[in-house]
């Protein structure tokens, strides 16, 4: 048997001073009685009884400290499984965003803490001990160690995150084959986000990693949001579209209040009084006119409600400004109808502006500029060559074999999901005069003919970056196709990094990975856009939140991305490969989450393993205490009143 | 207690007055006397002898019949009584109400000429008032009775009646104030002073606490008089038993009481004693 309390068994000590009172109660009074001869008969009749009224004082002063012993040993958390205790210890916690509900002023990862620090002072001396957390990651906050000090003071520092319990990272510490062949792991949670895989896959841990499940925490009314979304609509004067939904776990229905603001929490856009049912509620929308556009906004939606979980009362969105892309024609071909593509997206929601001037001399200042080859541009623009010519250049090195006038017969894109050609149709362009090109190693085809020939391709040189398009646009009528107008403007948009599709509200837990673009399977996607990212949390709304506030920069490469761990909006700085500049962008991080807002967990409370948390000895040394203490209070209530 | 107050004396006055209003078959101090003597009340005639007084020769019976004969006159005696106070530890509580009863009686027997005798009932048996008479003993039997205290031992009854009629003293009325928890019995008592020719009278002074007890569970009982102890647990049963062996105790000295004709009255701590002594002397339980 092993105790999770151990240190209660001070409380033994008071078995002294109960004996001491003991002793002291028994005493019988003294009282003198002028009539003793009429005492005399019936004292004669008790004396037979005179040995087990003495036996009796005893039994009641044994039962007494029996009863106390069992109630200090309930105390101390008993729970039987031996062999279990004789490995060393693997203490996980669950530091979900549902930890951070509160049930009566504590919280459920106070009282996870709690409970971990009693098992720890509960250890005996020279067993080894490890701390893990669990959220959307794992994190190993003490390494196995016989020091209960350093394990107190890591379980101490544990907070709980914003992220909700992700179960892949579970199974895949808890499924690691003989992993706790020697090893004990009492995992405690409240179970909010195990139902996620069903039961079958707690069952499975059964089998294999046998972790003890210490359920924490009470359920309490809770409401959140679950879906917040801000997006831009394309008709009236800056008008915005806000959508979002709550959930609520209580039985009945609650009036609560949703006040929305931009910018800054102080300045409301708008209140909303909402009567939240139980369960999933319907979407609520919502237009609002008036909003500057040109610049990025941030938007916090607010529920005013005092409930179990504070954390999903806010929710946040960013929407990207629509500044404009100045993009300059310097093509030798087909320059009116360049201009008149980017016409075409200039207005208050599109972003490209056409450059006044045409020449190759004037082409300073433009962010894109369209032209044959990259001498006709300055060096600090983003680059679109269309139509190689004969001259070599850092882009596509020499030009090799002539001009191929003949009509590529079919197309195909190579990197579907990149945002230069995501919406490109190749079957409904005609790509006539294209050349055979040696682009440097770093370039990404993105679309190529079906003898190789790349057609359209990201290439970077000179620290710049450019698309090339290998083909002679009059040649190929690209004024008679719809889709060169939108292949010219995602290039711009990607060039200058501000991709129209860009999301303006994310879930804690997700990485910086699942933002960009490279999210594709496509290996060749994702090296082709990967560059470095710096990730600050800016500290901008939930004041009430102490942990939201502190600022972070994370530095995110590549696949290694971090997940976006806490609420709050982020200021996102992008550095490409081969490119100096770097772009800022705002993401809103929310927890969003309907499982957690939920604060219930069906699964665990149906599970058909034994939660080994030491309550059934318990209760059963509590009884069993109470019955002795009743026992005793008749001895004691006959030596009171006969 | 001091038993001289002038208070406690006024009251004492009142049921004095009281006793001569209600004269008749009470403490009566003018008792004939079967003896003849030199009284004025005429008895009898008798035949003249020698030594007879010559006044009390009747004259005119010598002239018409020749024949000297004497007159004989009732002879006015004064009554004995002697009180008993029991001075036992068990009468620590009804002491006073006692001794304020013993005061009265004697006053009054006092002030009625009749011979008084006080006497302490304890280990031994205390003359608290010597075989006197007359008022002016009055505040002798007072200051006695005012410094009588309650001795720390058990008492026998029985034993001090026989060392009491070991005196040879006089007949007369035996007035007995005790609670009677006499661990040796008072029947043999009473007995021998029937058979002595006293008449007798029992007076129980009890306090409401021994009637009946109010103790509960574990009770470290101790004998008030020996010191004794036992420990006993006491509960309904208990409590039930012993008011069944007070009440089967007092009935059996009223009983005993009834049978030999004696007087009785039971007197409850609390109760004013001149009450208690207005009740008696109305009731005639004390009489020749």
């Amino acid at each position: 048997m092993t105790l999770l309390s151990s240190h209660m068994l001070y409380a033994l000590g008071l078995l002294v001073p109960l004996v001491a009172v003991y002793l002291l109660k028994v005493r019988p009074r003294k009282k003198l009685t002028p009539a003793w001869f009429l005492w005399q008969g019936i004292l004669q009749e008790k004396q037979q009884s005179a040995l087990l009224r003495r036996l009796r004082d005893w039994l009641s002063l044994l039962l007494m400290a029996l009863a106390t012993c069992l109630l200090v040993l309930a105390m101390a958390d008993p729970i039987w499984n031996d062999s279990a205790s004789q490995k060393d210890l693997l203490i996980l916690i669950d530091t979900g965003a549902s930890m951070n509900a509160t049930h009566q002023g504590k919280s459920r990862i106070d009282d996870a803490k709690d409970r971990a620090m009693m098992v720890v002072r509960s250890l005996p001396v020279g067993r080894r001990a490890a701390v893990v957390t669990v959220d959307s990651l794992l994190s190993f906050r003490v390494p196995m160690t016989i020091d209960k000090k350093l394990l107190l003071q890591g379980i101490d520092s544990i907070r709980a995150s914003h992220c909700p319990l992700n179960q892949n990272v579970l199974n895949e510490l808890l499924n690691v084959p003989d992993a706790f062949a020697a090893l004990r792991c009492v995992f405690f949670t409240d179970g909010v986000g195990l139902s996620l895989y069903g039961e079958q896959r707690l069952a499975g841990w059964k089998g294999q990693a046998s972790p003890e499940i210490y359920k924490v925490g009470e359920s309490g009314d809770n409401i959140g949001i679950v879906d917040f979304d801000v997006c831009r609509l394309p008709s009236g004067n800056g008008r915005v579209g806000i959508f979002f939904r709550c959930f609520s776990n209580a039985k009945e229905p609650k009036e609560i209040r949703a006040v929305l603001s931009c910018q800054s929490q102080e300045s409301v856009v708008r209140v909303f009084p909402l009567t939240v049912a139980a369960g999933e509620n319907a979407p609520e929308q919502t237009v609002i006119d008036g909003v500057d556009l040109s610049r990025d906004s941030k938007w916090f939606l607010r529920l005013e409600c005092d409930d179990a979980l504070a954390l999903d009362n806010y929710a946040c969105a960013a929407l990207a400004g629509t500044e404009s892309i100045r993009v300059a024609c310097a093509a030798d071909h087909g320059s009116v109808f360049i201009r008149n593509c980017v016409q075409a997206f200039s207005s208050q929601q599109q972003p490209l502006v056409l450059s006044d001037q045409s020449s190759s001399a004037n082409t300073i200042g433009a962010d894109v500029v369209v032209c044959g080859h990259e001498d006709e541009a300055a060096e600090d623009a983003h680059l679109i060559l269309l139509g190689p010519c004969r001259r070599s250049s850092a882009f596509w090195g020499e030009v090799k074999g002539t001009e191929d006038t003949a009509t590529v017969p079919s197309a195909k894109v190579l990197v579907p999901q990149h945002p230069a050609v995501r919406f490109c149709n190749p079957e409904a362009m005609l790509f006539c005069g294209a050349r055979r090109l040696k682009l440097p190693e770093s370039s990404v085809v993105l679309i190529a003919s079906n003898d190789g020939v790349p057609l359209v391709a990201e290439v970077y040189a000179r620290g710049q970056k450019a698309y090339v398009l290998n083909f002679d646009p009059e040649a190929s009528q690209f004024y008679l196709s719809a889709g060169f107008p939108i292949l010219l403007y995602a290039m711009a948009c990607d060039l200058c990094d501000k991709s129209p599709q860009r999301l303006t509200a994310f879930r804690t837990g997700q990485r910086l990975s699942d933002l960009l673009p490279a999210e594709s399977a496509d290996a060749s996607v994702r090296s082709a856009v990967a560059g470095t990212s710096e990730l600050k949390l800016l500290p901008l709304w939930m004041e009430d939140e102490r942990d939201a506030f502190v600022p972070d920069v994370y530095s995110i490469a590549g696949s290694e991305d971090l997940p976006l761990s806490t609420c709050g909006f982020y200021l996102q700085k992008r550095f490409r490969e081969n490119d100096d500049k770097s772009v800022e962008i705002v993401r809103a991080v929310s927890l969003l989450d309907e499982t957690t807002t939920g604060l219930e967990s069906d699964s665990l409370k149906k599970a058909t393993f034994s939660l080994d948390s030491g309550s059934l000895p318990r209760v059963l040394l509590v009884v069993l205490g109470i019955l002795l203490m009743v026992a005793e209070s008749i001895l004691y209530h006959r030596r009171k009143v006969g | 207690m001091n038993l001289t107050d002038p208070d406690f004396i006024r009251k004492l006055e009142s049921l004095y007055l009281l006793a001569r209003h209600a004269r008749a078959g009470i403490l009566n101090a003018d008792h004939k006397s079967v003896r003849k003597g030199a009284g004025i009340i005429f008895s009898d005639y008798h035949e003249y002898s020698h030594g007879d007084d010559y006044r009390a020769i009747d004259w005119g019976i010598y002239a018409r019949m020749d024949q000297l004969m004497t007159r004989l006159f009732e002879v006015e005696e004064d009554t004995h009584i002697y009180l008993f106070l029991d001075q036992s530890i068990s009468m620590v509580q009804p002491f006073d109400l006692a001794r304020q009863i013993t005061a009265a009686l004697g006053y009054i027997c006092l002030n009625q000429l009749d011979r008084l005798a006080v006497f302490g009932i304890g280990q031994t048996m205390v003359p608290l008032l010597e075989l006197s008479h007359g008022r002016g003993k009055t505040f002798s039997l007072l200051r006695a009775l005012t410094d009588a205290a309650c001795e720390q031992h058990d008492s026998c009854l029985n034993e001090m009646v026989r060392q009491f009629l070991a005196r040879r003293y006089r007949k007369g009325i035996a007035i007995l104030v005790s609670d009677f928890f006499f661990p040796d019995g008072y029947a043999d008592a009473l007995a021998r002073l029937q058979w002595a020719g006293f008449d007798v009278c029992c007076i129980q002074t009890l306090d409401e606490s021994v009637l009946s007890c109010d103790w509960k569970g574990d009770i470290n009982l101790t004998c008030a008089e020996t010191g004794m102890e036992r420990t006993v647990t006491i509960g309904p049963s208990e409590q039930q038993r012993y008011r069944q062996a007070v009440a089967t105790w007092n009935d059996a000295l009223q009983g005993e009481c009834a049978r030999r004709g004696f007087g009785f009255i039971r007197a409850m701590n609390g109760t004013p004693f001149d009450e208690i002594l207005t009740g008696l002397l109305r009731s005639g339980k004390v009489s020749t």
